[in-house]
This record gives C-alpha cells, sequence and structure tokens, in this order.
C-alpha cells in the first residue's frame, strides 16, 4: 500500500521541483571556465578571557550601596504593591460585609415595618367605635350625648366691629399727653 | 497523462470548494437558527444562568373610610412550605409535624397527611406574620442535625390586615391567597390597588450566587393606588349596629340597609347582615348555619352546604339581590302621577276594601276600606286600591316612561361587584307586555322586582329636587404619596321629575312619617320624610320583606336610608318591623352629622331634662337644689360624697336620683325590670319604683305607643339611678299591606 502512495506521484516530472544549477553552471560561455574555488569553513575564534579591573574598596562600597539602595526600592514597590492588594482585598471584603450588612437591615427593616402594620392594626381593632362605646357604656358609665343637649351657635351673620367707646388705651394716652403738654406749656 | 491529473487535481479541488461552501453554509444556518429563531430563547437561557432575577411584590394599596381612617391594609408576611420528599425519617416528620401545628395552630392530622405526599413543595399556609416565622426559623436552627432546614421552606408573602374584622365586610370585599380582589371595592378596584412589581437583577457568579450590589439593577415596585371611600365609619357603624339588633329582636333571616348622600349620590353607609369576618372570610360566621352544616353526615352534602353558606355571607345583598318594594314604590307611582298632572292634592278617593282588575278583585290591605281619601292620605294609609286608580289613570306609557327613568330597567352602574342586572318580562314588566293587570299590581308595588340599591337611588331622586343620581362608594383615588389622581364627581343621570313635584312628594312622605304608617321613624327634633312597604317575597309562601325607605330632614334633605328586613319570622310590616330601625339609625346619624333638631312645643314635653351638681353640697342644700327628683340618700355624713345619676346626665323631671355621703358604703344596686310591652306612663313608674331612670326613645309623639325593646336587659343587676333607655314604637295604623 505504501508504495502505491508514493506510485501516484509517477506522472509528476520532479525534476521541476529539483534546485536550479548555479549561474555558472547554466552560462553556456562560462562552462569552460573553472568555478571558483569552494570558501574553505571558518574557523571558530578562540575565546579570550578579559580580567574585570580591580575595583577600589570605595567603588565596591558604591557599588554595594547602589545596590542595597536598588533592593530596597525593589522592596518599596513591591511592599506598595503588596499594601495596595491588600487594600484593595480589604476594601472588597469591606464593601462584601456592608452589603451584607445593608441586606440584613433591609430584612429587618421590612420586617419592623410589617410588625408595625400589625401592631397598628391591633390597635386600630381594640379602640374600634363597638369596643370605645361598649367601654365607656359598661365601664365609665357615659351615657351617649342627645341632639338637644347641643347648642348650636348661629354664625351666617356678618363679621361686626365693636367698638369700646372712649375707654381706649389710644384715647388715655392721648388725653394725658395732652395734659402734659398743657402744663409745660404754661 | 498530465492531462489526466491535471483534470483529477480539478476535480479535487472543485469538491474541496463544495466542501467549504457547504461548511461555510452550515455556519451561517447554524448563526441564522442560534441568533435569530432562537435567539429570544437562548437569549433568555444565558440570562437565566447569568442573572439572578428576583421579584419585588408590590405593596397592595391601603382601603380608607371618608376620614382617613384606615379599613384594609398590608404588610409583608410569609408562606411556610415543606419538601416531603426530603422527609427520610419518622423523626423528621414528627419534628415538622409538632413545630407547625404548634406555631400555626394547623390540625395535626391535616400536616401529616402533607409529609406523607410524593411532592416537593406542598403549601402548608400563607399571610404568616413574622413573630411566627421567627419562632420556626428558631426551631429548624435547633434542629440543624435532624436538617429541617431541607424539609420547611418559607417564601415572602403579603397579608392583607382589616382591623375592624366584619365592619362594612360586604364593601370592602377581601383578597384570595394570591392577593387578588375577590369582593366588593377589593374587586372592583383590583388594578388601581394591586401596583406594579419591581425586580433585582444581579449578576451571578460562578457558584450560582449573587454578585456584589455594582452588578445589581433594582426596579422599585409601585405601590398600589390608595383608596378613599365615601363611607363614614362612625355612620358605617351606627347602621350595622342597628341591624344587628334588629337580627337579633326580630329573628330574621337577613337584614340590610343602605344611607345615601341624596345629593351626590354617595354612599355613607351599607351593610347586609349577617356578615363576615374579613381576616377569615372562609370561615362560617353565624354558629347557627355553621351547627347545621356540621351536623350534615354526607361530605359531598356538607361541601356544597359549605360553599353555599360562604356565597351567601358573602353576598352583599342590598346591590346583587332583587326584592318586591311593594308599597315603597308608591312614591315612585305618586311623583309621575302628580308630574304628568294625573292627579294633585286635592284628588280623592273613596276606598271600599278592594278594586275589580280585569277578572279579579284586589283587595285592600284594610278590610272594610279606608273609605274618602286625599292623595295625601292614600300615601299615608298606603291604600292599595287608591293606587291602583292612579296607576290606571296614568296609563301603561307614562307608568312604563316613569319607571324607566327612575332607573329600575337598568343598574346604577355603583362601583360595587355583582350588581343585580333588570331583565324585562323577568325582574319587570316591560311595556309590550303590560296589560292592565300588570299595570294595577306594579302601581302597589307588587310582581316586579328592583334592588336596594335602585329603590334608594329613586327615593333619593324625590329628595334633591328629582335628579337621579349615579351612586357611587369610592370618592378618590390617591397614590402613595397621597396625592389624588382621580377624584370621583357625583354625576346626575337625568332630571327624572320637577324640584315641584319633588317637593310636593317629600311634604306627603313627611306626613306619612309624622301621622302614617311610618310613624315608627319618627325622630324628635326632626322632620323625617319616608314610606314603609312590605312583600311577599316570590316564590316563598309566607316569606316577607318589610322595608322603609326614606329620607331627612324632610325640607332640606341631606340623607336618605332604606332599610330592609328579610323574612322575619313573627310581625312583618315594614312600618312595625323596618321603620322603627330606620328611626333609631336616623337619630343617631343626623345627630353626628350636626344637623340642628327644631323641636316643637309637643316634643319638649319628653325631652329628658338633666341631673343637678349635688356632689359638695350638704344635705339639706341638695334637697333645696334638686326638689323636682326623688331623692335617695346612702350613708350617714353631711356632706354628698357622690351621686348617680352624675350631674349633667339626662333624666326626666321626677328621676331618682342616688347621694352618697361617704365613700365606705359600695354603690347600690338593684334588679332591672321588664319594661317591655307597656306604655310611657307605666315604664316610667316602674322606673322610678325600682330607683332608676328611663329614657324614652322611639315614638314618642303617639299616645297608643308601647315599649319594645330597653338598652339594659331586664333581670341584670345595675346601679340605681342609672338611666335605662326604653324604646317605643306604635303598633297602630303602621300597617300597610
Amino acid at each position: 500500500m505504501a508504495t502505491n502512495k508514493y506510485n501516484m506521484y509517477n506522472g509528476i516530472d520532479f525534476s521541476d521541483f529539483e534546485p536550479r544549477p548555479s549561474s555558472y553552471e547554466r552560462n553556456a560561455a562560462r562552462k569552460i571556465a573553472t568555478a571558483p574555488a569552494k570558501r574553505r569553513a571558518p574557523q571558530r575564534p578562540q575565546l579570550e578571557i578579559v580580567r574585570a579591573p580591580k575595583r577600589t574598596s570605595s567603588q565596591a562600597r558604591n557599588e554595594m550601596r547602589r545596590t542595597s539602595l536598588q533592593t530596597a526600592k525593589i522592596l518599596s514597590v513591591a511592599v506598595l504593591l503588596i499594601a495596595m492588594l491588600a487594600t484593595l482585598l480589604y476594601g472588597r471584603l469591606k464593601a462584601d460585609e456592608l452589603d451584607r450588612e445593608i441586606s440584613s437591615l433591609n430584612t429587618k427593616l421590612e420586617a419592623a415595618q410589617s410588625e408595625n402594620v400589625r401592631l397598628n392594626m391591633e390597635i386600630e381593632s381594640v379602640i374600634s367605635l363597638k369596643n370605645v362605646e361598649d367601654y365607656a357604656q359598661s365601664q365609665l358609665g357615659m351615657v351617649k350625648m342627645e341632639a338637644n343637649q347641643i347648642e348650636y351657635i348661629d354664625l351666617s351673620g356678618d363679621d361686626v366691629v365693636t367698638l369700646s367707646g372712649d375707654k381706649t388705651v389710644h384715647k388715655k394716652v392721648g388725653s394725658r399727653t395732652v395734659t402734659v403738654m398743657e402744663y409745660i406749656g404754661k | 497523462m498530465e492531462m489526466k491529473s491535471v483534470k483529477n487535481l480539478s476535480r479535487r479541488a472543485t469538491v474541496a470548494l463544495y466542501i467549504l461552501i457547504a461548511a461555510f453554509l452550515v455556519c451561517i444556518g447554524s448563526l441564522v437558527r442560534v441568533g435569530l429563531i432562537h435567539g429570544e430563547e437562548y437569549k433568555l437561557k444565558a440570562e437565566q444562568n447569568q442573572l439572578l432575577d428576583t421579584k419585588i411584590s408590590a405593596e397592595r394599596g391601603t382601603i380608607y373610610d371618608s376620614n382617613m381612617n384606615i379599613l384594609a391594609k398590608s404588610a409583608s408576611a410569609w408562606l411556610v412550605y415543606i419538601n416531603p420528599s426530603k422527609i427520610t425519617t419518622e423523626e423528621q416528620r414528627t419534628l415538622v409535624t409538632q413545630i407547625l401545628c404548634e406555631t400555626l395552630g394547623l390540625d395535626e392530622e391535616t400536616v401529616t397527611e402533607k409529609t406523607k405526599k410524593q411532592a416537593n413543595y406542598v403549601k402548608i399556609a400563607g399571610e404568616v406574620e413574622e413573630e411566627k416565622k421567627v419562632v420556626i426559623s428558631d426551631f429548624i436552627k435547633a434542629h440543624s442535625k435532624q436538617k429541617l432546614s431541607t424539609i420547611i421552606g418559607l417564601d415572602p408573602d403579603t397579608k392583607r390586615y382589616y382591623p375592624y374584622s366584619s365592619f362594612a365586610s360586604s364593601i370592602i370585599g377581601f383578597v384570595n391567597s394570591d392577593d387578588i380582589g375577590t369582593g366588593g371595592i377589593e374587586k372592583t378596584y383590583n388594578d388601581e390597588l394591586t401596583g406594579v412589581s419591581g425586580r433585582i437583577v444581579t449578576a451571578k457568579n460562578a457558584r450560582q450566587k449573587a454578585m456584589s450590589s455594582e452588578y445589581e439593577m433594582t426596579y422599585d415596585a409601585q405601590q398600589g393606588a390608595n383608596l378613599v371611600l365615601t363611607i363614614d365609619e362612625v355612620i358605617q357603624y351606627y347602621l350595622e349596629q342597628s341591624l344587628d339588633q334588629a337580627l337579633q329582636d326580630t329573628g330574621a333571616k337577613y337584614a340590610y340597609g343602605i344611607i345615601m348622600d341624596v345629593d351626590s349620590g354617595a354612599i355613607l353607609a351599607m351593610t347586609s347582615k349577617p356578615d363576615f369576618d374579613l381576616n377569615n372570610p372562609n370561615v362560617i360566621s353565624n354558629p347557627a348555619v355553621a351547627q347545621e352544616i356540621e351536623e350534615i353526615l354526607d361530605e359531598g352534602e356538607k361541601d356544597e352546604a359549605v360553599l353555599n353558606a360562604k356565597f351567601s355571607q358573602w353576598r352583599n345583598r342590598t346591590v346583587s339581590d332583587t326584592y318586591e318594594p311593594g308599597s315603597v314604590f308608591k312614591t315612585i307611582v305618586v311623583s309621575a302621577a302628580l308630574e304628568e298632572n294625573v292627579v294633585d292634592l286635592n284628588t280623592t278617593y273613596t276606598c271600599v276594601g278592594g278594586i275589580q282588575v280585569a277578572n279579579n278583585y284586589q283587595k285592600c290591605w284594610k278590610n272594610g276600606g279606608h273609605g274618602t281619601e286625599t292623595l295625601t292620605q292614600g300615601l299615608m294609609n298606603s291604600c292599595n286600591p287608591f293606587f291602583i286608580t292612579i296607576g290606571q289613570k296614568l296609563g301603561k306609557d307614562k307608568f312604563f316612561k316613569y319607571f324607566e327613568a327612575f332607573g329600575f330597567t337598568e343598574r346604577t352602574g355603583i362601583d360595587l361587584p355583582a350588581e343585580a342586572s333588570p331583565v324585562a318580562n323577568v325582574t319587570y314588566h316591560a311595556l309590550d307586555s303590560m296589560g292592565i293587570a300588570e299595570l294595577s299590581s306594579s302601581s302597589f308595588g307588587q310582581t316586579f322586582q328592583v334592588s336596594p340599591i335602585q329603590m334608594i337611588t329613586a327615593v333619593s331622586a324625590i329628595a334633591n329636587g328629582g335628579k337621579l343620581m349615579k351612586p357611587y362608594v369610592v370618592d378618590s383615588v390617591l397614590d402613595a404619596d397621597g396625592n389624588i389622581i382621580q377624584k370621583t364627581s357625583p354625576t346626575v343621570k337625568r332630571q327624572v321629575i320637577s324640584e315641584k313635584t319633588a317637593s310636593t312628594v317629600a311634604n306627603m312622605m313627611e306626613q306619612v312619617v309624622s301621622i302614617g304608617t311610618g310613624k315608627n321613624a319618627y325622630v324628635a327634633g326632626y322632620h323625617v320624610a319616608g314610606k314603609t312597604g312590605t312583600s311577599e317575597k316570590m316564590g316563598k309562601e309566607g316569606a316577607y320583606i318589610a322595608s322603609f325607605a326614606g329620607f331627612a330632614p324632610a325640607y332640606n334633605p341631606k340623607i336618605s336610608v332604606l332599610i330592609a328586613i328579610d323574612e322575619p319570622p313573627g310581625a312583618h310590616g315594614g312600618g312595625a318591623v323596618a321603620a322603627p330601625i330606620a328611626g333609631e339609625v336616623l337619630e343617631k346619624v343626623l345627630a353626628y352629622l350636626n344637623i340642628e333638631p327644631q323641636y316643637e312645643d309637643s316634643e319638649m314635653k319628653n325631652i329628658s331634662s338633666t341631673a343637678p351638681a349635688l356632689t359638695g353640697k350638704t344635705v339639706a342644700q341638695a334637697k333645696s337644689l334638686a326638689s323636682g327628683y326623688i331623692l335617695k340618700i346612702v350613708g350617714s355624713g353631711e356632706e354628698i360624697k357622690s351621686q348617680s345619676p352624675s350631674s349633667g346626665t339626662q333624666i326626666r323631671a321626677g328621676g331618682v336620683i342616688v347621694l352618697y355621703t361617704d365613700d365606705e358604703t359600695p354603690k347600690q344596686t338593684a334588679t332591672v325590670p321588664n319594661f317591655v310591652n307597656m306604655t310611657m306612663s307605666q315604664a316610667n313608674s316602674v322606673a322610678v319604683n325600682s330607683g332608676f331612670n328611663i329614657r324614652f326613645a322611639g315614638t314618642t309623639n303617639a299616645n297608643e305607643v308601647v315599649s319594645y325593646k330597653q338598652s339594659v336587659a331586664a333581670g341584670e343587676q345595675a346601679e340605681l339611678g342609672s338611666v335605662i333607655t326604653v324604646y317605643f314604637k306604635s303598633n297602630v295604623n303602621v300597617q300597610d299591606a
């Protein structure tokens, strides 16, 4: 079966897929010329050991300081990032907690409101007209007012202003002032 | 060879192209199917998967009376259910049954049966209050080992509170377990009261739990509108109180009444007794009926009886039932006849005890007849032959014209459910089929039926100058903030009769109450106009409806009243049974409405005086101050420490005042005597001799009146000097049928 697989390519000229000859080979004018000598494979360069220049102690100290400073910076940023992350997480946690609290308080509020309605309705039923009348009559010995006990006041007439004659404060004060002025004028 | 291979290649490429096109088409098809055809479905599924949708129930609106007293209000509650499939042990079953029965007051057997059902959800009880819910929740927590939390569940629910239980029950109606109005105002105005439910849509996390509030969208519920009724709590109370008493006194099957504002058509009070507790509408309120049902052995028959009893107690008979109006209808006939100038006040008729109508001889209710009488006397005597004659003079065309104009062929349009619908040739005689016999019987209110609400609307038209009003019970609709969003304006349907005719008929009706068959509806200080009626119930021999319809004050009408006593076992005349109740109600209501009484000299003598203030005085001073009273001094002191009755109490001149001269002597009591079936002077003398004071109520302007009930039952112990109200009525010339 495997051979059949390859045989299916019998009708194809594979030479088409072969690499083309180089320009020297194809150029008829150069067929007689010798081909240039093939290049030799380049040799690996030998590794050179470069020695680091000797540092002074102050240089070393400076470098160490720089390194520690950089480390400190990295650490600070890391701490800052962690702190920010922690704050973020805490904030989210707190928000969730507050959400739960709001939800719980809303439930409590709703329960309190429904309880308030229930109690109000209970009060209303206790102080119904029937109960009030029964209590007033049987416990307090009260008797219902009758129509003839009511005195009606007629307010259908126009408003009337009644003057109190000469006995007004203004007139009294006025007359006293005149008396005083007369006394001074004497 | 080469050509062949090229062809082969080309074929294969074509096949590949087809495959690609087919695949592309499949993809496009799938996109169309998913996106367009089933788009909504998948969208919904995705939403369900990603979103948590919680419904916020809208609070049902509140119902107020005209003084803004709460008649119905909703609050959140709980629905308790169980999941019987999770019950695996008998211990769990016992615990579940125990807590539910103890907390919710349920029958143990019923709950146990429910726990054995093959279901995941079985409702146990709705409208459970917070207090009980906490008890159940605590019990579940305390029995966490038994995993009761997987068996008992609690869902949000709402509870409708009716603070005054059965008060105005036939008007208010009630709601079913789904919070839908199923009767009265609750049903008619269900859409307004219901409101719009809200939603909380929250994103769900991978564990199907709600995410924080930033992913939450809340659509607030819109609370239902509030209703302000035209019903006045106090007037309604007076009407109900009197009808309850009437049921008790007469032993009638039903009693119903309406009080209407004659100028606007607003219903001030309306009741149908016996009624039911709005908080427990499914409980049979009448103990006698409940007992009868209990005694039925057949289960099917029992269930039917329970259902009938419930429908009967829920029925608003003032709106849904019809009855023969009897002589009350004569007011309509006389209005029509006066308006058409068929008769006038000087018209006379001689009643000989009956009249020939076609082949029948129609008897007057009074043997021997009323003799010669004027139109007013004819109405006062409720003379049937006179009204048959008036009807015949009027003719069927004019009779029907006014029958129709007064609104008897149509519904009144009141905003209450199940109003009785008049049907031609069934509930009344249509013009085409009205012969002389039908016209004659209709002229005195027989052989046709009207509803009580139709009748009071027609009588109110006489009271208000001839305008037929549309009755209504809802005055305004308020939003949640109390703003008026709808206000009912009085609707005049038509001018039925002229103001002059209306005024003439009103005067005639006043005479009916002053000295005619309606004298038991008399109220001292007020002029009441009215007409009594008695009718035999169609298809029920020996069963009567006694009624009274009228208005007050007669010369400046404010309110109209209709009282009907259905199937009283003994006396059944409207004048004897219904008129005294109308008088009682009117007396209280007119005083409540601050309508000033105008007493005549004859009335003044029966008005009680007030007890003088004697406390703190010496015995000698008291004797001098209260010389017109009988003084009974108790104790050995010199100074009056207390008195009974207290100062200002209404007592009759010559009444008894008990004076206590020390604080140690206990209050003196005595047995209340029986005052029933006595004349006014007899009752007064019995009261004084027994050491009590008496107050006369009811009809006191006629000599023949006798007492028919008393405020404190005979045989009870009462403090000496206390005032006992004794009600009087006339049994002479109050018959009308």
